[in-house]
């Protein structure tokens, strides 16, 4: 796991997350997923770039139920943008490039 | 990172350790570090530690392991696998000698303790120089949309590896302009180019580890419309069909949702596509095709010694 995503579980999710004073950007993986791990480097490449204005967390679907009920994640990777620990949006995004430019959108 | 760790006996001791299963076919160029007894399959770049461990390549060898990838990738665009059951490797390895030779000769160019790590952003910078001059193969393949975005992203780049500030704004403005050539951008050959735009618009030295993957579709499609004249009626449609059909595969994975399940609805609605893009896997079809590409060797191997000829350059200079 890299050190530039915070890994997210249901004890922590209420500190890392409700208690953000930044936007935070859940990602719904698990380690079986091969898509999930394609998704890795665009997130870690993108988590420097958003430092002052976004936080990103992964949250392991296995191992995460609560969570995964109450975002109600049914594929992965699920992609989740939170303000406030309340979901503002799903994001549809999954490269580099198209993921940066959706969350330039919904940050603005 | 410092090459062969400034050891000139290093190199010389790795270099010579591939030499011979090198020059007989025992390694084989792979887009990848490949060291595998399971299949038999062991890459030249592994050969230098006997290991398709990253890590433990980056850290014995002082080279970049894009680097090394993307110096076997060239080579495999014009390398075709004929099977051979009288082959202990169960494969003859069939390419051009030029192509060969470049195996070596870019270990060879390596000065110990050079710093390769800005190879590939250079190398990519002068390989977009080329397909956007008017001599390029596939120049008329290149909608203007396309064109303008690829020479934005293609002013960064040059700005930025000069050391000259960039303002974010500008980078958003190249990708928002590389999204939209991918989407207005049509012919199917284009389209590998239109990915490479829009995946590396960035800082090079940041993707520089992602350049190889885009790279390759471009390459591969560059070669194969080198060669189309070496194929028949049949094959030369079912090829525009197929890269049509991964296009468009392209643009439908990009859905969330996008599942084994969907993927497989989503080509159920475009049979012709479909049907180009299996047309591979029928022995009769994938021989004729191997065999044109071995024919088509002497169009696509001086294009591609050219480009390794610009990389030996550029490693020399580090």
């Amino acid at each position: 796991m890299s050190d530039l995503l915070t890994n997210v579980t249901d004890a922590t999710f209420e500190q890392e997350v409700e208690k953000s004073d930044k936007p935070v950007l859940l990602d719904f993986w698990a380690p079986w997923c091969g898509p999930c791990l394609a998704l890795v480097p665009a997130l870690e490449g993108l988590a420097p770039q958003y430092r002052d204005s976004l936080k990103i967390v992964k949250i392991n679907s296995d191992e995460n139920p609560k969570l995964v009920e109450r975002f109600q994640v049914r594929g992965i990777p699920q992609l989740f943008l939170v303000r406030n620990g309340a979901e503002v949006t799903r994001v549809k995004e999954r490269t580099r490039t198209r993921l940066s430019i959706e969350l330039d959108q919904l940050l603005d | 990172m410092q090459a062969f760790n400034g050891d000139a006996a290093l190199k010389a001791q790795m270099i010579e350790s591939v030499r011979p299963r090198w020059e007989s076919g025992a390694l084989i160029p792979c887009a990848i570090l490949k060291w595998s007894a399971d299949q038999h399959a062991y890459s030249l770049s592994a050969g230098l530690i006997e290991s398709s461990d990253s890590d433990e390549f980056e850290k014995r060898t002082g080279i970049p392991v894009e680097v090394a990838t993307f110096c076997e990738s060239l080579m495999v665009v014009n390398t075709v696998l004929i099977q051979n059951a009288d082959n202990p490797m169960g494969w003859d390895l069939r390419m051009g000698d030029a192509i060969k030779a470049f195996g070596l000769e870019w270990l060879q160019a390596i000065r110990p303790g050079a710093d390769l790590s800005d190879v590939l952003p250079r190398y990519i910078v002068q390989f977009m120089e080329t397909t956007l001059s008017p001599g390029f193969e596939m120049a008329s393949e290149i909608q203007p949309v396309l064109r303008d975005a690829a020479s934005k992203v293609l002013d960064l780049w040059k700005r930025d590896l000069a050391g000259q500030p960039i303002e974010p704004k500008e980078w958003r403005q190249a990708r928002a302009a590389a999204v939209l050539a991918t989407e207005q951008q049509h012919s199917p050959w284009a389209h590998p180019l239109a990915h490479l735009v829009e995946t590396l618009a960035w800082p090079l030295r940041d993707v520089s580890k992602e350049i190889s993957q885009p790279f390759m579709y471009l390459a591969t499609t560059w070669a194969e419309y080198a060669s189309r004249s070496f194929l028949t009626e049949e094959d030369q449609r079912n090829q525009v069909l197929a890269l049509d059909g991964m296009r468009k595969v392209a643009i439908a994975e990009r859905e969330p949702d996008f599942d084994d399940k969907a993927r497989e609805a989503f080509m159920d609605s475009i049979p012709e596509e479909k049907k180009a893009m299996y047309a591979g896997a029928d022995p009769e079809v994938r021989d004729r095709l191997k065999a044109a590409r071995i024919d088509a060797f002497a169009v696509t191997v001086p294009l591609f010694r050219r480009q390794m000829d610009e990389m030996l350059t550029l490693i020399k200079t580090c």
